[in-house]
Order: C-alpha cells, then sequence, then structure tokens
C-alpha cells in the first residue's frame, strides 16, 4: 500500500461545513497520525472532549470522514477569564484507496483519542516469504 | 487582609499570562513541533468564590498527571505517552505531539489548597479551584459614633 492511500484532504472540510450548517459550532481540523501495520492502516486523531456516542466515522465512495461532536459544557455561575480554545466540532476527511476492506472498518475513542482502523484488502497485506536455506 | 476591587483582579487575568510552558523532547526526536508551543491549551473560568481552569488533554494518563499548587499558581504537569508501534509498522503522517508537559497558571486569589479537586473526562481535564475563606471580600459594618 503507498504512501497516498489515506490522505487529510483539509480546505474542503471546512468549505462544506460552512455551507451546509446552521451557525454552527466553529469546525477544526483534529490533528492526526497514521501508520501502517501488517493488515491495518490506523488513523489516530485527538478529539478531546468528544466520547464514542459524539463520533460519526462514515464512508462514502473513497471519502472517510470523521466528526466529534463534544457537549459544551456548562459554566453557570462562571465567567471566562482567560481563553486558549472554543468549544467545536471536529473533522477531518481522508481519501482512501482501494485497497481497503469497506466492510471492516472499525473506530473507538479513548480519553479523547479517537482511533480508526482501516483493513487492507487480502491482495495489499504485507506477506512475508521465507527464504531458504541450504 | 489586603481589600482588592474584583474589577483590578479582572484586569490583572486580562494581562499577559506568565505562563512558563515547556516541551522536553524526551521522546519524538523526529518531531520538530512538540507540544507546538502552546500545548495543552487551556481556558479559566472565575467567580466570587472559585476558578475553574480546563485544559485539553487528550491521550493523557491521569496517572501521569501532577498538579500543585503554591500561592497564587496552578502547575500542571503531565506526560503523553507516544503510540506503541511494533518494529514493522510504518508512520505515513505525523501531527500528534507526545512527551512531558507543564503549564502555570496564575490564580486570581488564593485558594484552599485542600479543597482543590481535578478529573480527566475524554481527554479533558478540569480543576476547580474554591476561593480560600479568609481571602473572601468582607463587608465591613460602619457603627455610628
Amino acid at each position: 500500500m503507498s504512501n497516498q492511500s489515506l490522505q487529510p484532504r483539509e480546505p474542503d472540510v471546512l468549505q462544506r461545513a460552512n455551507e451546509n450548517e446552521a451557525p454552527a459550532l466553529p469546525v477544526f481540523v483534529p490533528r492526526g497520525d497514521i501508520y501502517e501495520t501488517a493488515n491495518d492502516v490506523v488513523l489516530v486523531l485527538d478529539v478531546p472532549g468528544a466520547n464514542q456516542e459524539q463520533v460519526e466515522v462514515t464512508l462514502e465512495g473513497d471519502l472517510l470522514t470523521v466528526t466529534a461532536t463534544p457537549t459544551v459544557p456548562a459554566r453557570d455561575g462562571f465567567t471566562l477569564a482567560y481563553r486558549e480554545y472554543v468549544p467545536g466540532r471536529w473533522q477531518r476527511e481522508f481519501r482512501v484507496s482501494a485497497e481497503v476492506d469497506r466492510e471492516r472498518i472499525t473506530a473507538g475513542v479513548q480519553g479523547g483519542v479517537l482511533t480508526v482502523t482501516v483493513p487492507k484488502r487480502e491482495t495489499a497485506r504485507r506477506h512475508k516469504i521465507p527464504v531458504r536455506g541450504d | 487582609m489586603l481589600m482588592r476591587n474584583w474589577h483590578e483582579l479582572d484586569d490583572l487575568l486580562f494581562k499577559p499570562w506568565l505562563d512558563l510552558f515547556r516541551y522536553h523532547p524526551t521522546f519524538g526526536a523526529a518531531r520538530t513541533a512538540g507540544w507546538d508551543g502552546a500545548l495543552p491549551r487551556v481556558n479559566v473560568w472565575t467567580n466570587d468564590d472559585a476558578v475553574l481552569v480546563t485544559a485539553e488533554a487528550a491521550g493523557v494518563d491521569p496517572s501521569s498527571l501532577d498538579l500543585s499548587v503554591q500561592d497564587n499558581t496552578l502547575t500542571i504537569r503531565g506526560e503523553r505517552q507516544p503510540l506503541s508501534l511494533a518494529d514493522e509498522d510504518t508512520y505515513h503522517h505525523r501531527e500528534r505531539c507526545y512527551g512531558t508537559f507543564e503549564r502555570t497558571v496564575e490564580l486570581p486569589f488564593q485558594v484552599d489548597v485542600e479543597r482543590v479537586s481535578a478529573s480527566l473526562r475524554d481527554g479533558v481535564l478540569e480543576v476547580q479551584l474554591p476561593r480560600a475563606e479568609n481571602d473572601k471580600p468582607r463587608r465591613i459594618q460602619v457603627t455610628a459614633g
């Protein structure tokens, strides 16, 4: 499987969100790592504040879309005094190659980290070829 | 006890905060960005009775967190472990940072250290710091002589 099999595509995400959504939460692109094992390609994304129910992973054509919408916590009786981050939605799209097994993609969230496991098709897996000695 | 005006404290809160952020590149020599000099990001909420500090800390093990309060300063230390990949696994793309971090937050008043509480949920740290009783503003009764 080539390095091109999963490619982040940021700008589209932001545009689409602006066109289709009501005045909603701002959309942010989560930071992510992508690594490949013998059988899978794994996406790891930081989505602080989001739990399992608030994450949606969809595959449409070759476009894998990950959305996480954390609940905005009520801070009744408090005034914001200093801010480095604003509540928002996490969203990012990835283009997947034809070499992935579309039916067996799985995702899980733990401690604000979303892991999406994209299995490779049998033909794309790494096979070790035994080398025989004398 | 110093009698201070709450609005003065507000001004104090908005001044550039002394923030001794440090990234220790113990791990991830391959990464140049580290925690980007601004992570984990922090928000601070206040009212007359308490300060609430929240921080984005996705993937941070609660057992690695070390919170301390000295005078009017809250220090948050912690560590995010790198992903554990097998030898044969390869990275295609890396943006997430890991390693140890330290952030300090200047608090607008004295807090009751014994009653500070903290939780880490879905990668968001929340620290509640109640104001010390002897630091709360007191109304002084004026009697006619």
